[in-house]
This record gives structure tokens, sequence and C-alpha cells, in this order.
């Protein structure tokens, strides 16, 4: 940093006390006043000085801040991993231990879920039993339906004679009335 | 243009079948949590054809075909505000045949016991049993692919519980 000349204080100064001073220029008033300074200038020493302090101080909340919001951070971490890892834990343990009902058999009886796959089978099965039965009557009408076509087809060739004999006897009565 | 509509049928006609069968399960659903009401819900691992004499299909097929098959019995005792509930089921039912053109395709009269059976128009929707009975109203419903070799396992009645 440029070392401020004690020829250019006076001039800074008052460039300061105008509120005309650049960046740099406040930056030189700082440095000189936080070393020796000389006796003409002293009475300005705590004013510069306070203005230190008040930006070590805020540097010092910024760091704190930053401080606090790592910390925070990390916390917020940890708390979410531990969430994470007990929902999963819960999760896995609901389904070791919760009753499983099967979901291939399901039996509701009066609006009441029933947990009992044989009785469940058992009534399944009876109204299998009972719709089989009446199908008994339908397969038992078709085969007398199947016997009534094979009797048809059994009698066919007789009906094709019966059609030969007819034709040969309207030929001879043909023949009968030429002659 | 007349290509892509017919495409378009045939990609939509599964669909319909779908539909329907859900109109089934919606009906079946509505009844279930009644009192004086049976529900049976079956997945096809515990289903087997019985014995395969007239039926030409294995149990793989049959079960890679039926994705489920679901019973619903109804005692005649069941009443809701003082009309059956088996004549309130009929009625859905016979909606549901008439809106969506279920095919009957058997009719068993048995004295007092009536057995109808219906299928979808599409493959792929829901065989229906309607058994009707003094004692009591039952619906067997089978679902799934619907095509001529689980309807023929099912009027043998090859079709049974494990």
């Amino acid at each position: 940093m440029k070392s401020i000349e004690k020829n250019n204080i006076s001039a800074i100064l008052d460039k300061y006390f105008e509120a005309l001073t650049s960046l740099e220029e406040e930056q030189q008033l700082r440095d000189y006043f936080a070393g020796e300074v000389a006796p003409e200038y002293a009475i300005y020493k705590p004013l510069f000085n306070s203005f230190s302090n008040e930006r070590e101080s805020l540097n010092n909340v910024k760091v704190d801040k930053n401080v606090k919001s790592t910390s925070s951070k990390k916390l917020h971490y940890w708390f979410s991993r531990i969430s994470v890892i007990s929902a999963a834990a819960l999760v896995v343990l609901m389904f070791s231990i919760w009753p499983k009902q099967s979901d291939s058999l399901h039996l509701l009886i009066n609006g009441v879920t029933v947990r009992n796959s044989e009785l469940a089978t058992s009534m399944a099965q009876t109204q299998l039993t009972r719709v089989n039965s009446m199908l008994g009557k339908y397969k038992q009408s078709n085969n007398q339906l199947e016997d009534l076509n094979r009797v048809g087809e059994a009698i066919s060739p007789l009906m094709s004679m019966e059609n030969v004999l007819k034709q040969n006897s309207e030929g001879s009565r043909l023949n009968d009335k030429q002659l | 243009m007349k290509r892509v509509f017919i495409i378009m049928v045939v990609l939509l006609f599964p669909i319909v079948g779908t539909g329907q069968a859900k109109q089934v399960n919606d009906i079946l659903d509505k009844y279930e949590k009644k009192k004086n009401v049976e529900s049976i819900l079956i997945s096809p691992a515990l289903l087997q054809l019985a014995g395969g004499s007239n039926v030409d299909i294995t149990t793989n097929e049959l079960l890679s075909k039926i994705s489920q098959l679901r019973i619903l019995n109804i005692k005649s005792s069941a009443m809701e505000n003082g009309v059956p509930l088996s004549k309130l089921l009929r009625e859905d039912l016979d909606q549901l045949i008439e809106k969506e053109k279920l095919n009957r395709i058997i009719r068993v009269q048995d004295n007092d016991e009536l057995l109808e059976m219906f299928i979808t128009q599409s493959t792929k929707g829901v065989l229906l049993f309607i058994a009707s009975g003094s004692k009591e109203f039952s619906v067997i419903s089978i679902f799934g692919e619907i095509d001529k070799s689980v309807i023929n396992a099912a009027i043998s009645g090859e079709i049974k519980v494990k």
C-alpha cells in the first residue's frame, strides 16, 4: 500500500471532511492513523480508529454468521440423513412384522374381511360346482343334439335311396304313358 | 385415411373390453361390502384345470389368459330398503348387459335354477356367469383374455380352485 506523505495528509484530510476522497485515499488515511501520527493530527486518530474498530466488529459478526450457518447446515444434513434412514427402517419393519394378507385370495363376508384361505377356497369351489352342475344340463342337452345329428347322418343314405326310388317310379310312369 | 381409421378402431377395441371389465368390477365392488353378501377374489395362481379331457388348453396357458376370478354370492334373505338385494344387483347387471351389448351364449333353466353366461364383445374383457335360484343369487366373473379356449374350459367345468 502506498504510504501517505505528511504533505498530503492535510490535503486528503480536507477532502475527507468534504466527502471528496476516493476509496484509496480513505484507506491511506486509515493506514496512516493506524500507526504513529504527527502531533497535529493526533486529534483525528480516535476518529479513524473507531471506524476501524467498527469495521473489525462487523467483520467478526460476518464470520460468526458464517460459522453459525456452516454448523446449522451440518446439523440439517445429518438430521435429514437420519430421518431418511429411520423412515426406511420403519418401512422395512412394517413389511416384516405387519400381518401379510395374501393378495391371491380375498374373502369378504358381510363386508368384513375374513382371513381364512381354506374357507375362501371352499366357498369358491362350492359356487363353481353349482355352476358346473347346471352346465352339466347344458352338456346333456348338447349331447342329445349331437345324437340327433348322428341319427340324421346315419339315415341320410336311406334318404338318398328314397330319392332314387322316387325318380325311378316317375320314370316308369312316363314310359307307361308313352306306351 | 381409411386405413388409419381401421387401425385406430383395432387398437381401441381392447380398451373397450377393458372398460366393460371395469364396469363389471365396479358393480361387484358396490355390492361386496353389504350384509348377507359373500365376495371372493381369486388370482389365477390358485386356479387349475381339472383333468383336461375335453379342453385343448394347458393349465399354464389358461392361467396366462385369466387375470382374476371374482365370485359374489347374495343370500335370498338379503334386503335393502325392502327390496331384495339380488334384484337390485340383477337390474344393475341387466343395464350393463344392454348398454355394453354383452353376448349371452348360454341359458340353462332347471326347475327354479337359472344359469346364464355372457361374454364381452372384445376378447380382453370378462366372462360372466349369473346363477339365480330360490336360495341364492351368484355372479361369477372371469376377467382376462376371454378367447375360445377359455370359454370352452369354463363351459366344460374344467376351471377349479386349487
